[in-house]
């Protein structure tokens, strides 16, 4: 009996040495995620998907993470893009959102909104995601936005490897992903190449048989001479079926978007640091309809074809400097950016049409500061300020400012606490003073003035945070879409003269089971005078790893709303199921389940309703050289 | 001044020394799972690496690449001649190619840390592992 016991000693201890290696791998690999080194506790309210999270997710485009946001849903529109609404709001709602790849800028001039432009974007060379709601620091630079997801790519150090991934799903749509990155002594280069041909559910409408099909490419390229400089290029291509279009019975069409951008990063000693950008983008849309499409200065009977091509070129230079000191740390920045939009195509029944634009060059000048100081060792105070100088080619100029105060303190080893107010504002977009192919646009538009302040109280305990937050906006002068109800194509965007407000509250949790398995819980709300989206929501997401399979769980709510246009929408559970098996150390086999209840939150369209997720499985095979 | 330097510019000095520990621990694991016909006596050109094992006082170690008896290897340049018949255990996957007396990795390759120990190199330079290793062995280098 003794020696039964003994070998059971033995091997217990055995077994569970081998789990300490193994879990001391994954406890350094959690020690050593790389958002550990960018993540910036006063930049506001951060939540970090982390590379981990990203692999079990099988995120395979940014939606997949944006449709997870606390105070947003994700919904299709009508040209077959998809785009984010905040709680309460439309599509038409101005939407100040900032993305970026690094330190880059993704620019989103042509369409105004960054996100309907990079929803597909594939996040095959992401290595993790912060995201800043509700305001954020100066410090990001550019013009201000009140949602900031910044991505940032894998590091060829962590790398070493060439890996591909190939996936096809339920619906036919192929995807094909390579990822290669090297280290070279002190130079590094990441390469990521993705080629796309999507396909999604069709629909019937007034006769007319809708498609968002299409296919996408897209390049990513960064080369590093390490603690010197970083050389980043990127481009884009893709076209897709206009789905619904801006008509009434679409009967043919697509749009076409080109981007390629390059940025260039040098570091100085002293914490100083250069950067220089320039980006080239291009849309084109193409609506052919059976009835007429509505257009600016047209009356009925309507025109049946509108073909529009629109292109933005941006450049700007950013310099910055830290000077860090005992218990203070100070930020100057200084950018000039250069906007000059064109617009190359404008026809109405194959005819060019005329129309006034409105300013189609635009120079800013931003100069920006933040002071952090520890008050004592628990409290931080942060102080910034920005002044951004317009000048259009209109030569209508404005000066903008921003202000920003932030308060963290660690009250004790489990409770930290965090105040921000910001005021700030939001300058009209090329979509609402210069351009627009389907309704009036306002060269007169001012800049919105908001104010948002929101406190967040965190607990942690060894396994566990439980996260509470509130705050409120309110905006001066707000851009707001003037629907006209009898014709569309007479809409306007216009300056509201009453003020604009709104509250919300969220409450999360996160729960680690142990090292391979943990709980995320959300729940949010928005407080506002009219609800033309879900106003609350909610996700659960659990991350479990059994042997070798990771596995992953999705349930995302958003209640039931009354759009805009009077139509009832019921209650959105997305719910998603992912599995992964480590085959050996070169083979991932995937599968997703999305949208498997086929309940996803669905957004009007004329007589049908649409959800931006598909139900639809999704089968990957990874392979590592 | 602890608590708040974790919000500002420690909290990255406080990030690499939790890494640095787990790393040292990942390497002690291995090593003192590794038996030898001798003492084991570990030296790094990593002096950090060194100095971290030295505060463990897990494994025994020297400031002198000659008196060690396993070697952890940060960067190959800087193993000197006379120390490159010793065992070598490496910190960069590349290196196994370079260095011929090297006998396993801890590397990072596809934004995960890895372990692996080359069996023939093992056979040949006599080192016994603990069963507790075996899963880490691996045939040849790729």
């Amino acid at each position: 009996m003794r020696i039964v016991t003994l070998v059971l000693l033995l091997s217990t201890l055995a077994f569970s040495q081998k789990l300490s290696l193994d879990d001391l791998l994954k406890e350094y690999k959690s020690a050593e995620e790389l958002y550990h080194h960018t993540k910036k506790e006063s930049a506001g309210h951060i939540r970090v998907i982390t590379r981990s999270e990203l692999d079990k997710m099988q995120a395979y485009t940014l939606n997949d993470v944006l449709k997870t946001l606390r105070f947003f849903t994700l919904q299709p529109r009508k040209n077959g893009m998809t785009t984010l609404v905040r709680s309460g709001q439309t599509q038409m709602s101005s939407h100040p959102a900032k993305l970026y790849i690094n330190s880059h800028e993704l620019n989103s001039a042509t369409l105004g909104n960054v996100l309907v432009q990079y929803g597909r974007m594939g996040l095959y060379f992401i290595d993790y995601i912060e995201i800043y709601q509700a305001g954020n620091s100066v410090t990001f630079g550019n013009e201000p936005g009140t949602l900031l997801i910044k991505l940032f790519t894998k590091d060829p150090s962590r790398e070493n490897s060439t890996s591909i991934q190939a996936s096809v799903d339920s619906f036919g749509s192929v995807t094909m992903q390579g990822v290669d990155a090297k280290v070279f002594d002190e130079y590094s280069y990441l390469t990521n190449v993705d080629l796309k041909k999507n396909y999604y559910k069709n629909y019937t409408s007034n006769n007319s048989e809708l498609s968002r099909d299409g296919e996408r490419g897209q390049f990513y390229f960064k080369f590093s001479k390490k603690d010197d400089y970083d050389i980043e290029i990127g481009a884009i291509k893709e076209k897709y079926d206009i789905f619904s279009g801006i008509g009434m019975a679409t009967v043919d069409g697509d749009t076409q978007t080109n981007d390629i951008y390059t940025h260039i990063t040098k570091y100085f000693e002293n914490n100083l640091k250069i950067m220089l950008t320039s980006s080239y983008e291009k849309f084109e849309l193409y609506d052919k309809d059976d009835i007429g499409i509505p257009l600016p200065g047209t009356t009925a009977p309507f025109p049946k074809q509108l073909n529009t091509e629109i292109s933005t070129q941006v450049y700007s230079a950013i310099i910055e400097k830290r000077f860090i000191n005992a218990n203070n740390e100070l930020f100057l920045g200084a950018q000039f950016k250069h906007q000059k939009f064109g617009i190359d195509e404008y026809k109405v029944d194959g005819v060019d049409y005329a129309r006034n634009w409105g300013p189609k060059d635009l120079d800013i000048y931003m100069f920006f500061a933040e002071n952090l100081y520890n008050i004592n060792e628990n409290h931080l105070i942060s102080l910034s300020a920005k002044i951004d100088f317009y000048k259009n080619s209109f030569n209508k100029s404005s000066t903008e400012h921003i202000l920003r105060a932030g308060y963290v303190a660690l009250l004790d080893e489990k409770w930290t606490f965090k105040l921000f107010a910001m005021q700030s504002y939001m300058y009209p977009t090329f979509l609402q003073t210069t351009f627009s192919p389907n309704y009036n646009i306002n060269p007169d538009l001012q800049s919105a003035e908001s104010l948002t302040t929101t406190a967040e109280i965190i607990y942690k305990l060894k396994d566990s945070v439980f996260g509470f937050g509130f705050g409120k906006n309110t905006t001066d002068n707000a851009i707001i879409f003037d629907m006209n109800a009898t014709d569309p194509s007479e809409s306007i965007y216009v300056n509201s003269a009453q003020e604009k407000s709104f509250k919300f509250i969220f409450a999360n949790m996160e729960h680690k089971l142990n090292i391979d398995n943990k709980i995320k819980m959300e729940i949010y709300r928005q407080f506002r005078d009219n609800y033309y989206s879900p106003k609350q929501g909610g996700s659960i997401q659990l991350f479990n790893t059994i042997g070798k399979f990771d596995i992953y769980n999705e349930l995302l709510y958003h209640s039931k709303y009354t759009s805009l246009e009077g139509v009832d929408i019921k209650e959105g559970f997305d719910y998603s199921l992912g599995a992964i098996y480590k085959l050996n150390k070169k083979i991932e086999l995937k599968l997703k389940a999305e949208n498997i209840f086929d309940r996803a939150s669905e957004t009007p369209m004329g007589d049908i309703k649409v959800s931006a997720t598909d139900r639809r499985v999704i089968l990957t095979m990874e392979y590592t050289f | 001044m602890k608590a708040i330097i974790t919000l500002l510019f420690s909290s990255l000095v406080l990030l690499a020394s939790e890494t640095n520990h787990l790393q040292v621990k990942i390497l002690e694991t291995i090593i003192t799972n590794i038996h030898l016909d001798k003492n084991i006596v570990v030296w790094s050109d990593n002096k950090n690496l060194l100095a971290e094992l030295k505060k463990h006082n897990v494994l025994l170690t020297t400031n002198i690449c000659e008196d060690a008896t396993v070697i952890i290897l940060q960067d190959k340049r800087k193993l000197e001649k006379e120390c490159s018949s010793k065992h070598i255990f490496v910190l960069n996957y590349n290196s196994l190619s370079h260095v011929p007396q090297s006998f396993g990795a801890l590397f990072w390759k596809k934004g995960r840390p890895n372990i692996v120990l080359i069996e023939p190199r093992i056979k040949s330079q006599l080192i016994k592992i603990s069963k507790d290793l075996e899963p880490y062995l691996e045939e040849r280098v790729w």
